[in-house]
């Protein structure tokens, strides 16, 4: 075991390997707020990554239903469970990761989902089971009820607990991008890494009898066009960026913007350890008790930074380029002055320019030309 | 420093559960010569006539995963040879034949281990002193025995109507994807990988290693195998060229001794890759070739 720093708990850890960050690093951030769970993005990656023999089980993208749906079942409960109670003290995690928690002879604490596990996606998700005569369960001060949606691929993690446990080697990490593959030619389908992964993304195939995984579209990625699960979410609820290294920050970086300076975006169960790199923006209505277990200490003021972008010209421009072009965006702009935001590539090339505000138009009730009546003015 | 501890504890566990089981087992091992082609067959009636050992396995715990409870704690193994090919009989109990690969559940195997020089070490050999590793699979015994196992045989009611320029009609064979098109969704198969290969010629996989992690296949597979499963007991059946023609060719042959170590897995009970149980070197003498 080395020691690594790992700055999402706030402290050096125990991982088998030491620490070797990539000269750029994949990152995700996730608007949780705006995810309908419609699940193009799980079709999209469906279509053009898992239609093959012994794929069809799979979902490397797949969006649950919070609190209660998981694919595979249960994912999160079992690892959590397994883990045990665990305290933060502020900023740092003072519990075990999934490493520091391994039973003698092994290199991660793991759970092998069965294979009924990951038979019924979203079965159940959304529908009434009944009805409650008591009034709602939960006292919340805006809502009654709360769900919300969480969409999930792997999270090409700075510290993989897949590429731990494999004793083949056969799992790496690309130096260029920091993207998590599965060598299809190596692996012997041992699922060590199955079993170690605590998000549950990688999977195994049984007619081709070995694993396989979330590539983050690294053929798109290499030609500066960011994943298919990014580019065709129609609620624009995603952004793919490189997020430099701790201590590193650019200001005009949008990962780095959101992540390291912002803080508005955080990593899925950081005290699992393994230092993921899809960040996610929390729902504001959901109870925080469930929010900081999710997403660690940071939710509050994720939320406060969250709620204060209206009044953020930068935050706000940031948040507008979403799922607004299918090329990655290295830097960006605001322009308060015309109330645009506008994305540049690695040349510093002008991608994409939006309004941060739709212009209003109104037009009148009654339209004399036509001689008919408008419903809609604006 | 906890970590150089641990492993170091582990290590010297590991070497007392060796020495255990090298003073409970037999250390020896005699190849009988045979006339005619040797058999590839656990049910050759001259297999009575061979000399048997009792073989002790013991967990390793020598690597991560560990295996401290291994299910198969015994072999019984036979060796008969003809001059040019050489074949090892390994029996073993195990209450559960698994043969098919799901999702969470793994395949029976065993293997025989061979230094490709003077001796190596019993962790899968070192640099510079490699070993060869012929390996059993269930799963490739029953793809010859039956069929493949591909969707039709694992899902039976499984139905899936179209796959991206896979060539026929539900529910498809795999096999009949020999188009580019289709084969790119089939990874393991385009790249070579021997577990992904709807055709299999051998359930023995012919391999080198030199090291925990460096276990490699052969480019030339000259290893022949059959498996059969009955009354609650494996007879595998592993045979090989004593020279195949390659630079992976150990220093065995008529009249000559060398050693040989085994191992098994009980995928019923989970065990794969190095959650296995393993016996030390024994001594494998192989008779003169009698005229």
């Amino acid at each position: 075991m080395a020691t690594v720093k790992n700055w999402q708990i706030g402290r050096e850890m125990e991982y088998p390997f030491p620490e070797s960050r990539p000269e750029r690093q994949i990152a995700y951030v996730f608007d949780l707020n705006k995810c309908i769970g419609c699940q193009t993005c799980t079709m999209a990656c469906k279509t053009t990554w898992t239609v093959g023999r012994g794929q069809e089980y799979m979902l490397w993208n797949n969006v649950e239903t919070k609190p209660y749906g998981s694919y595979p079942m249960g994912w999160d409960v079992k690892i959590l469970d397994k883990l045990g109670p665990q305290p933060w003290e502020g900023e740092r995690y003072a519990g075990k990761t999934i490493f520091e928690a391994a039973p003698p002879g092994e290199r991660v604490l793991g759970h092998m989902p069965a294979e009924l596990d990951w038979s019924h996606a979203n079965a159940g998700e959304d529908e009434a089971a009944g009805r409650l005569d008591k009034g709602g369960y939960e006292t919340m001060p805006a809502h009654k009820l709360w769900f919300f949606y969480l969409p999930r691929i792997c999270n090409h993690c700075t510290y993989p607990a897949c590429l731990a446990a494999c004793p083949r080697q056969a799992i790496y990490k690309r130096q260029e991008d920091g993207i998590v593959l599965v060598d299809q030619g190596r692996c012997r389908g041992y699922r060590e890494c199955v079993k170690a992964c605590p998000y549950e993304k990688v999977l195994f195939n049984p007619v081709l009898r070995i694993s396989q995984k979330c590539i983050g579209c690294y053929p798109a990625v290499e030609q500066g066009v960011q994943p298919r699960c990014v580019t065709t979410c129609i609620g624009k609820i995603r952004l793919m960026g490189f997020l430099s290294k701790p201590g590193e920050a650019r200001a005009d970086s949008p990962m780095d913007f959101l992540i390291y300076e912002k803080k508005v975006a955080l990593p899925l169960y950081p005290q699992l350890g393994l230092e993921g790199n899809v960040y996610y923006i929390p729902p504001v209505s959901v109870p925080r008790e469930f929010l900081r277990q999710m997403f660690g200490p940071g939710v509050d003021q994720a939320i406060e930074s969250y709620l204060k972008g209206k009044d953020d010209p930068e935050l706000l421009g940031l948040l507008h380029l979403f799922g607004d072009t299918k090329e990655i965006i290295e830097s960006f702009k605001s322009f308060p002055a015309t109330g645009e935001a506008a994305g540049y590539d690695k040349k510093g090339r002008e991608i994409v320019r939006v309004p941060v505000k739709e212009p209003d138009y109104l037009r009148p009730f009654y339209d004399a030309a036509r001689q008919v009546y408008r419903h809609n003015i604006t | 420093m906890r970590a150089r501890r641990f492993f170091f504890a582990a290590l010297v566990m590991s070497l007392a559960l060796s020495a255990a089981v090298v003073e409970a087992q037999q250390k020896s091992l005699t190849a009988r010569f045979v006339t005619g082609a040797v058999p590839v067959d656990p049910a050759w009636p001259g297999w009575r006539s061979a000399q048997a050992a009792e073989i002790t396995l013991g967990p390793q715990a020598i690597t991560p995963p560990w295996n401290l409870s291994p299910s198969i704690k015994k072999l019984t193994v036979k060796a008969v040879h003809n001059g040019t090919w050489v074949a090892f009989l390994l029996k073993w109990k195990d209450s559960t034949k698994s043969s098919v690969m799901y999702t969470d559940t793994f395949r029976d195997a065993v293997a025989l281990m061979v230094p490709l020089g003077k001796s190596a070490p019993i962790m899968m050999g070192a640099p510079k002193e490699r070993v060869l590793i012929l390996h059993w699979k269930a799963d490739w015994q029953e793809d010859i025995d039956k069929t493949f196992q591909d969707v039709t045989q694992l899902y039976p009611n499984a139905w899936l109507d179209w796959y991206p320029f896979a060539p026929g009609e539900p529910p498809y064979d795999i096999r009949s994807w020999t188009n580019p098109e289709a084969k790119r969704y089939l990874t393991g198969w385009v790249l070579g990988n021997p577990r992904s290969q709807p055709d299999k010629r051998s359930s023995v996989e012919e391999q080198v290693a030199e090291g925990f992690s460096s276990l490699t296949t052969n480019e030339r597979q000259s290893a022949l195998g059959k498996g059969v499963y009955a009354n609650g007991e494996w007879s595998v059946v592993i045979a090989r060229p004593f020279a195949a023609g390659n630079h992976h060719d150990p220093e065995w042959g008529p009249g000559k001794s060398m050693t040989a170590a085994f191992a098994a897995w009980d995928g019923g009970a989970g065990e794969i890759g190095a959650r296995k149980s393993f016996s030390d070197w024994i001594s494998v003498k192989f008779n003169p070739v009698r005229r």
